[in-house]
């Protein structure tokens, strides 16, 4: 069973991209943080619009003029405004951060042409101003949830898809005890490094980059589970030192398949 | 492709939670909500009822986390597994239950005294009584935010008594505890876009009654005041909703317990690295 839906694209190129699908929940809050963010802008242009009425009036009526079409003045611009700011912030976004609103930057979606391209301005309007017909009556909302591309309306006149936007995995640095260098030259001595897969390796840097959150327990119980499980895979007959901590292994482990592979054989 | 070959999942963010308990539930539609209306019915029958009830739906968040792990159950395993704790259910559902009154109770109790001093600064002029009010509403939203942080905190206790049998059964709270540590904000999100998702159905739940009463209470109003029409429409809106909350409670009780088996996979990936495993693979991809 997969959890989060999954997409291809194939490219005129006849290259096939994969994407995960952004998926309802991410979905909902983005646009909650999207409309709470127009709500502040909204609530500033409905203070800034009372308080620049009452003081043209009051101006006004001082120069002796009358005063009574500046309020319906000032609505339309205010409503103007509104319906600006409502659908000058997707496009606005959409279009100035490649498919990407504050409320998707923070969620990780990004908005993609059908066929995996970036997102252009057209797109954006038109997946904006169909906007309101997707609230009505949360018409988008089931369409997201039963289709199985999960577009909305918006989306199908659109032709866009809402993806998950991937993270780096490689720039976050693993901290290493100064040890673990020189274990590593040990190990490549001794030991076939080269048995390990990409995958394994993907594994091992996945426990050193998360390590530091894990509870105590679960910490000392899987460093020393990961580590006779890879003293068989590496085919280790005895450790370099009678007493090793099994964190300090895998460090040396992680440090010395950098070293003979570097970036060759790199698991993303 | 690489859907099928990645049986391990990294964390989770709070979107996918909520997704990937959406999609848990749909592909086990039938099966958890049969489990509930089980559990729905056994409600009604005091104590022993309850307890079972408790188990059931905690039943549902096992066999969802099993499936999360790739090792799905049938109901009656499920069952067995979980049957053995009738008892504990409702003795623990109590104790969370007391916590949080306990906690309630301290919390407005600290609140009135943060609140005395404010009041009296309320009394000094009108800009120190919009100040006050002001300040009040800060410290019911921190009171507020407080309680539900806690209740967050300990929301996975069923999942943890139905998931471990050998632990004791009053750890499970101190298991919610030390699993959602540091991540407190982190559940409360998932529970506040849950609630967002299911959003659609509660505004239901209160439209179509509202759309009942509303002709009732227009022509009851053109006839004066007390007019029969008018108390019988109402009444009937009134069961209406009754009936529709009801519904909506049966069809998203088991949203809420796949949203815990998620929720406690995820936390015991991050907290206790459940999804770190080496790979099972054939000898002869060894070596390069």
């Amino acid at each position: 069973m997969t959890l989060l839906k999954t997409i291809t694209i194939q490219t005129p190129e006849s290259v096939e991209l994969e994407f995960t699908l952004a998926g309802v929940g991410n979905r909902a809050l983005a646009l909650l943080v999207d409309y709470l963010l127009i709500f502040l802008l909204l609530s500033l242009v409905s203070i800034f619009t009372s308080f620049l009425s009452e003081q043209l009036t009051s101006i006004l009526l001082l120069l002796g003029g009358g005063a009574e079409g500046v309020d319906l003045w000032l609505v339309a611009i205010a409503l103007l405004a509104t319906a600006a700011i409502y659908w000058g912030y997707f496009v606005g976004f959409e279009t100035y951060w490649q498919g990407q609103t504050p409320g998707k930057r923070w969620t990780k979606i990004r908005v993609i042409n059908d066929s995996g391209k970036p997102e252009g301005i057209l797109q954006a309007t038109l997946r904006s101003l169909l906007r309101p017909v997707d609230d009505i009556l949360f018409l988008g909302f089931f369409c997201i949830l039963f289709g199985r591309q999960e577009k909305r309306i918006g989306d199908w006149l659109a032709g866009t898809l809402v993806v998950q936007s991937e993270t780096v995995v490689g720039e976050a640095q693993v901290s290493l005890s100064p040890a673990a260098q020189s274990l590593a030259i040990d190990l490549m001595a001794q030991a076939n490094i080269g048995n390990l897969l990409p995958d394994d390796f993907a594994t091992l840097r996945e426990y050193l980059l998360r390590r530091k959150i894990l509870t105590n327990e679960a910490r000392k119980t899987l460093s020393v589970q990961l580590a006779q499980q890879l003293q068989e895979i590496i085919e280790l007959q005895e450790l370099p030192q009678a007493q090793m901590p099994a964190e300090q292994f895998l460090e040396a482990i992680y440090v010395a398949y950098q070293k003979q592979f570097g970036d060759r054989r790199r698991a993303y | 492709m690489a859907s099928q070959s990645s049986p391990s999942m990294r964390p989770l963010n709070v979107g996918d939670v909520v997704s990937a308990a959406i999609s848990l539930f749909r592909t086990n539609f039938n099966t958890f909500l049969g489990l509930n209306l089980k559990a729905v019915l056994w409600f009604f029958v005091p104590v022993y009822g309850w307890a079972r009830s408790l188990m059931i739906q905690s039943q549902i968040a096992r066999l969802g986390f099993q499936e999360l792990m790739r090792r799905p159950e049938t109901v009656a395993a499920s069952l067995q597994a979980v049957e053995p704790r009738l008892w504990p259910f409702l003795g623990i559902a109590l104790l969370v239950w007391l916590i949080q009154l306990a906690v309630g109770y301290a919390a407005s109790f600290a609140m009135g005294i943060v609140m005395l001093p404010i009041s009296i600064i309320g009394t000094a002029g009108e800009a120190a009584a919009a100040l006050s009010g002001l300040l009040m509403v800060i410290v019911q939203l921190v009171v507020l935010a407080a309680q539900m942080w806690i209740q967050a905190r300990l929301y996975l206790w069923n999942i943890v008594l139905a998931m471990e049998p050998d632990v004791d059964s009053t750890t499970a709270i101190t298991r919610s505890w030390e699993l959602t540590k540091g991540n407190g904000v982190r559940v409360l999100f998932v529970l506040l876009v849950a609630y967002l998702v299911m959003l659609p159905l509660y505004v239901l739940m209160f439209a179509i009654p509202v759309l009942i009463a509303v002709p009732f209470f227009g022509s009851g109003l053109l006839e004066g005041e007390g007019s029969t029409a008018a108390v019988l429409g109402l009444l009937f809106a009134f069961l209406i909703f009754l009936l529709l909350a009801f519904l909506i409670g049966v069809l998203t009780a088991p949203f809420f317990q796949t949203i815990k088996s998620v929720l406690y996979y995820d936390l015991r990936s991050r907290r206790e690295g459940l999804d770190i495993q080496f790979r099972d693979r054939p000898r002869d991809q060894r070596g390069s």
